[in-house]
């Protein structure tokens, strides 16, 4: 016959073993495409390739590699090809913000005693860095208008036999 | 006593809610990447906001080197590197700048930089894409907002930064300028934390691996720049970055245990050859 301790006990170990059951952390494929290999190393075999979004169950982290069960298999995918977060749309230009930011750096030498929340430079540093260092908007939006098109990324994979 | 069909009664009753509670946990964490990749939305337009600044302020410092061909040649480069990244939100865009000083510079949102001078000491496509793999993975694990010693939230690694950053009052852009003040030192003096850079020398290996290079590129080109060491071309990077000795062992390590053999992977030094001659 149980006793109420026995019982206690009972209830207490479940408890405690529904609470210690390790989440299955779901990772998502980032890179266009992830090789899947049967071990923490490119010497090993492919199992397959996952392409992006891809969703991964995590099992755990191997050095630079990351443990996953995939279609049932157990097998690695280069850590930094996947993440817990499903892969987003590509973050728009945020060409509006121009002014803003110029207007932030006319105000740095009015306003800065006034922000509390940001943390770490000294007020000689931030002179110094005041006095010494200049921005290029012009040079900005130069980097930001220069773009390949997808096709002539792939050529260039072709050419260099990547 | 108690009658057992009493007691499990009980026990049933003290179950239910340990159950419901880890049924509702569970829930919450299928349910989590959805609401973060909501949050982390606007995260990453402050984290481009930020870095755009950030980057001004570099292109301030050394100027942009208008050689259309050699950048297209090193966005190339970078662009087949960030096909294999995991920030595909981001759009990463890559930059020489006119300097002989040997760097690379990372910006949040995914501004890359490479010197000119850096191009210089390079002999082959392998080590440009190592460096520029180095500075991906800064972009990638938010090395530099990691600096600003920011509390991030367990929604998403920058809502920290947004918090800060993303208003409009006088005091958030405050915070913004002291924040890119903060990063501008971080790259230019202090440099990141010793284990973000090794960090950052790992990714470097895995990313060049997987994106087809020779990760022992990076290895020579460390080498190679080991030697002008103490030289007024490399007064930032030596006081910004670990000792050389230190990272090529650590490249070494990890090339290792990766199982890495140099001689499956590209160096493509023609190819290199023929961009740099656009540089004469």
């Amino acid at each position: 016959m149980l006793t109420i301790r026995s019982i206690a006990f009972l209830v207490l170990g479940l408890a405690l073993s529904a609470s210690a059951v390790p989440a299955q952390t779901t990772y998502y494929v980032q890179s266009a495409k992830a090789k899947v290999m049967s071990a923490p190393s490119f010497k090993a075999s492919m199992l397959g390739e996952a392409s992006r979004g891809t969703k991964l169950t995590f099992l755990k982290k191997e050095g630079t590699w990351a443990k996953i069960s995939y279609y049932g298999k157990e097998g690695f995918v280069a850590s930094i090809l996947v993440s817990p977060y499903p892969p987003l749309a590509q973050a728009g230009m945020i060409k509006a913000e121009d002014t803003d930011l110029q207007q932030g750096v006319r105000r740095r030498a009015s306003t800065y005693t006034s922000a509390a929340a940001a943390r770490g430079l000294a007020q000689d540093d931030r002179q110094r860095l005041s006095r010494d260092e200049k921005v290029d908007y012009g040079g900005l939006e130069k980097v930001e208008a220069f773009t390949v098109s997808p096709d002539e990324v792939t050529r260039f994979l072709e050419g260099g036999k990547l | 006593m108690r009658r057992p069909g009493t007691l499990a009664t009980v026990a049933l009753v003290l179950l239910l809610p340990a159950a419901a509670a880890a049924a509702e946990a569970q829930a919450w964490r299928q349910r989590l990447p959805a609401e973060s990749a909501e949050i982390l939305s606007d995260d990453i337009t402050e984290e481009v906001r930020f870095g755009r600044e950030v980057a001004a302020r570099i292109l301030g410092r050394y100027g942009l080197y208008a050689n259309t061909a050699m950048t297209r040649y090193v966005t190339l480069v970078g662009q087949s590197l960030a096909r294999n990244g995991n920030r595909p939100e981001l759009t990463f865009r890559f930059a020489v700048l006119n300097t002989s000083e040997i760097n690379g510079y990372a910006c949040p949102g995914g501004y890359i930089f490479v010197t000119r001078g850096a191009i210089e000491k390079m002999q082959d496509e392998s080590e440009l894409a190592g460096v520029i793999a180095h500075e991906m993975i800064h972009v990638n694990e938010r090395h530099v907002v990691n600096e600003l010693n920011i509390k991030a939230t367990e929604a998403s690694p920058v809502a920290g930064l947004a918090r800060l950053i993303g208003g409009s009052t006088d005091a958030a852009r405050a915070a913004f300028s002291q924040a890119v003040d903060k990063a501008v030192d971080t790259l230019f003096r202090t440099g990141y934390k010793r284990e973000d850079e090794s960090s950052a020398d790992r990714g470097a290996v895995s990313l060049s691996a997987v994106s087809g290079y020779d990760p022992a590129g990076l290895v020579r080109y460390f080498e190679r720049i080991n030697a002008a060491k103490g030289s007024k071309t490399t007064e930032v990077l030596d006081k910004t970055h670990p000792a050389y000795d230190a990272r090529t062992a650590l490249l070494k390590e990890t090339m290792a245990r990766d199982g890495i053999d140099s001689s499956a992977f590209r160096t493509n030094r023609e190819r290199f050859a023929e961009a740099v001659k656009q540089m004469k």
